[in-house]
């Protein structure tokens, strides 16, 4: 179904319209959403009322930027919105850590060279666990910037940040990991 | 022994590794629904179009109607004016209907 097609039926109430947008583009929705929330809670509340505020602003949609866009900034404003509720950020210590994830932290200290392939899934969980301790914001584009590998002008076109912002933010937001991971190593050592 | 900062790159390198191999995200059938149903709901006309302009026909005669009679009511007389609303809102007024 075309995309300007498939919007003005969304708009005249057609639900296989609906659906057929929803099922477009819940992958890329949940991708951010994933970003700003690495503990997975909610995530399904949290999707549910993107895509109640993507069709209700709809109507606003002019087709100046691509789709893709417009949903993102819907969806990084919709996450950052949260920040009330999500005021309480975990101290991460090291008895918190599973297994695998105090094997990566003793790998990382132990050695200077690149985590074996088989401790990535380990790395991830470890990165997540320290990303929940940042706020939203820094969280997001952390896992934006080193997680997914995207570009700072990919960055801009998804939250409509400024270059200037992003790199600001993303300076602090690395000083803030970096001090949450040495916390992490001192609840150990 | 390796930098702290060293440490943490490492560290983001290799969770994006494994990120760049995640599968990606499933919508459920329950899901999708949910979603479909808020969006019913929250979105859909509240009024059939039938309800909607029975009840736009009735309202705007029935203001034309009021803001007529107060003009009626504001060229009559004083004296008059003040016997038309007291009978208004007397008992007289009801027990004529």
């Amino acid at each position: 179904m075309d995309l300007t097609d498939c919007l003005s039926r969304v708009h005249q109430g057609d639900e296989h319209a609906a659906r057929h947008l929803v099922q477009a583009m819940h992958p890329f929705v949940m991708k951010i959403i994933r970003a700003y929330l690495p503990l997975k809670e909610s995530e399904e509340d949290l999707s549910q009322k993107v895509f109640i505020k993507i069709f209700e602003k709809l109507g606003q949609y002019e087709g100046r930027v691509p789709f893709e866009h417009w949903v993102s900034r819907i969806t990084v404003n919709t996450c950052l919105n949260q920040i009330c509720w999500e005021r309480r950020r975990p101290e991460l210590r090291y008895s918190d850590l599973s297994e695998e994830q105090s094997l990566v932290l003793e790998n990382l200290k132990e050695n200077s060279g690149e985590l074996a392939p088989d401790r990535d899934a380990g790395s991830r969980e470890l990165a997540e666990k320290l990303l929940a301790c940042l706020p939203p914001g820094d969280r997001m584009l952390i896992h934006f910037l080193y997680l997914e590998g995207k570009k700072m002008r990919e960055i801009q076109d998804l939250t409509g940040w400024s270059l200037p912002v992003i790199k600001i933010r993303a300076y602090r937001a690395r000083v803030r990991m970096r001090k949450c991971y040495a916390r992490l190593k001192g609840s150990y050592e | 022994m390796s930098n702290p900062k060293d440490e943490l790159d490492r560290l983001l390198r290799s969770a994006g590794r494994a990120e760049s191999h995640s599968s990606p995200p499933f919508l459920s059938p329950r899901m999708e629904n949910a979603i479909l149903r808020e969006w019913k709901t929250a979105l859909a006309p509240r009024t059939s179009p039938a309800e909607e302009s029975w009840a736009t026909g009735l309202f705007y005669p029935a203001l034309a109607l009021a803001v007529l009679l107060v003009i009626l009511t504001m060229s009559l007389p004083a004296k008059q004016q003040s016997g038309l609303i007291f009978w208004a809102v007397s008992d007289s007024a009801f027990s004529t209907f």
